[in-house]
């Protein structure tokens, strides 16, 4: 008899934990998207890719989960593997994991790993399926940046303002900090050769003159992130405004190896090489980092225009290697029109022009275009069934203001196109 | 005389037919809700997200057709989207962990059914006639 008491009560807690775990999964969302594609390019080897040779390293694959556990809870995450040239790799990461919880319609609180709130795209950058085109105007969409724009671990307040027939305010505010997956990569290894060349008129003199230069051990330590958004739904139907503003702080610290070679004028045969190592930090402030958006759509017709403009300020604390602190802000802008139409359900196109300018790095011993890049782009798109589709894209463009130096070493090109396609499935 | 007659009452049935063909929906609500009408811009902000509660404090559950005319109108209509603009908006809000795309079903009768058992729920059907065989469920106007 106790036995099967005791049988009896495993099946009611198992019943209960089945119909628990049921009850659950019938709550419980899933989602994800793959995408490959291919990308060529006339001259320059773009996106940490050797593209003129064509690749195939322009992809992306994602999964999701989320749930709405209470009326107001909600948590979800999603696991990312992407690739684009030497980025990426398809290494599996966590995207965004975060409990949402929503207090009214005007305010909301999220906390975990959440994407960063900038510009009309940013949000969405990874997911093909949601856009026109393959390449976002790199101009305010910079790979190059991805790291400390796509995403941060912290919180945010949100929320959805009416304002009694003016339309409504979706707003963001949020706080945390944010991860640099690969300090050794194409942008971030741009960016100490650009700090250590500082440091080349300090070992630079009349009888040594500079052979190469090495880094290792680079380091990218990001502090603190916050910022905000607003985006205004007009009174006027289809018409959208707004901006977003980040502020952030990271330091970014390299041994560096200075290859002379000293040159004694009584005779050539008594010239020397030297070596000279040194440990190199400098502070980043992202300041000043925002973009002004505006999109109005009306029936299958969307006009699409941003402005972005960011600051670095960079302080180069004095050293062995720097007798005195060097403090300089960087800015660069960018900004893009674009215009897309949808023709039919399976047939969308579009265009736009994009500026990119990196206003503060301008020097006389190069060429403006060596750091303005403007590119023309026309794309066509095809929605072969609801959950699979396929782009064509082609650019032409002139300046190489977002091409690694480091993915060139032989040089730049000044005018070049750029060919793409990719094919997209969701679900 | 007649003739004239005749070719305006003509007319005047074209000029009005967009408009009888426009309006081809209902709106209606679990009969729990409280509301008897409801503004353009509130059933806009329910079905994307904005706009989660009756003033009573009950949660909206806006329900969907999957495609068809109907589906079309009030997505074109009252939502003042393209119906692949409506996907790609919820897809958005699913790849960002910010919402979950209202549930929709093939059939009138499938949103009527739902509906009725779902408090807070809010839809569209073509005709008055799906209603005659449940009292769970109740037709709210537009209002301006």
């Amino acid at each position: 008899m106790k036995d099967k008491r005791i049988i009896l009560g495993l099946m009611i807690i198992m019943t209960g934990t089945i119909a628990t775990a049921q009850s659950l999964m019938d709550k419980l969302n899933v989602h994800g998207f793959i995408s490959q594609g291919y990308i060529v390019t006339s001259d320059n080897n773009y996106l940490n890719m050797n593209t003129p040779k064509g690749s195939y390293e322009i992809n992306e694959a994602a999964i999701n989960f989320s749930m709405d556990m209470t009326d107001h809870l909600r948590g979800g995450l999603q696991l990312l593997s992407r690739d684009l040239g030497k980025v990426g790799n398809n290494v599996v990461m966590l995207d965004w994991a975060y409990a949402d919880y929503r207090f009214k319609d005007y305010l909301g609180f999220r906390v975990g790993k959440i994407k960063t709130p900038l510009a009309l795209y940013n949000e969405i950058r990874d997911v093909d399926a949601l856009r026109t085109f393959i390449l976002l105007p790199q101009s305010v969409y910079d790979e190059n940046v991805r790291d400390f724009s796509f995403a941060f671990q912290g919180a945010a307040l949100y929320g959805n303002i009416p304002l009694s027939g003016f339309g409504d305010v979706d707003y963001n505010l949020y706080s945390g900090t944010f991860n640099i997956p690969d300090p050794t990569s194409g942008f971030w290894h741009d960016s100490f050769l650009n700090l250590t060349s500082g440091a080349e008129m300090f070992v630079i003199n009349d009888s040594t003159t500079l052979e190469n230069k090495d880094i290792t051990n680079s380091g990218v330590t990001a502090e603190y992130i916050w910022g905000g958004s607003a985006y205004w739904s007009t009174p006027l139907e289809g018409l959208k405004l707004g901006g977003c503003y980040l502020y952030g702080s990271l330091s970014m610290n390299t041994d560096i190896t200075f290859f002379l070679n000293v040159s004694y004028k009584i005779h050539p045969l008594l010239n020397q090489y030297q070596s000279r190592q040194s440990r190199l930090e400098a502070d980043i402030r992202i300041k000043d980092y925002y973009t002004l958006s505006g999109e109005y759509s009306i029936k299958n017709l969307t006009l699409t225009g941003e402005y972005h403009s960011r600051i670095y300020r960079t302080h180069i604390p004095a050293s062995e290697l720097f007798e005195f602190s060097i403090d300089k802000d960087y800015q660069l802008i960018g900004y893009y029109g674009q215009a897309t139409y949808r023709f039919a359900d399976f047939f969308e196109a579009g265009a736009y022009y994009s500026f990119y300018d990196d206003v503060d790095s301008h020097i006389q011993e190069e060429p403006d275009w060596h750091f303005t890049q403007k590119d023309i782009c026309a794309a066509i798109r095809l929605d072969i069934t609801p959950n699979f589709l396929m782009k064509l894209e082609a650019h032409h463009i002139s300046g190489t203001g977002l091409v690694l130096i480091c993915d060139n070493p032989s040089g730049r090109t000044k005018t070049w196109n750029l060919f793409t396609i990719k094919s997209s499935f969701n679900f | 005389m007649r003739q004239y007659l005749l070719l305006i009452t003509v007319i005047g049935f074209i000029l009005i037919l967009p408009l009888m063909a426009a309006n081809d929906y209902i709106i209606i609500v679990n009969k729990k809700t409280e509301a008897e009408s409801i503004s353009q811009s509130n059933i806009q902000n329910i079905f994307l997200g904005k706009k989660t509660r009756w003033s009573d404090g009950i949660k909206t559950v806006p329900v969907n057709l999957k495609a068809g005319k109907t589906h079309q109108l009030f997505i074109e209509e009252l939502i003042k989207k393209s119906t692949n603009a409506y996907i790609n908006y919820w897809r958005k809000m699913i790849f960002t962990g910010k919402g979950v795309m209202p549930v929709s079903f093939k059939t009138e009768t499938e949103v009527v059914d739902y509906i009725g058992r779902t408090e807070g729920a809010i839809g569209y059907i073509s005709s008055p006639d799906l209603l005659k065989n449940t009292e769970e469920v109740k037709i709210i106007s537009l209002s301006d």
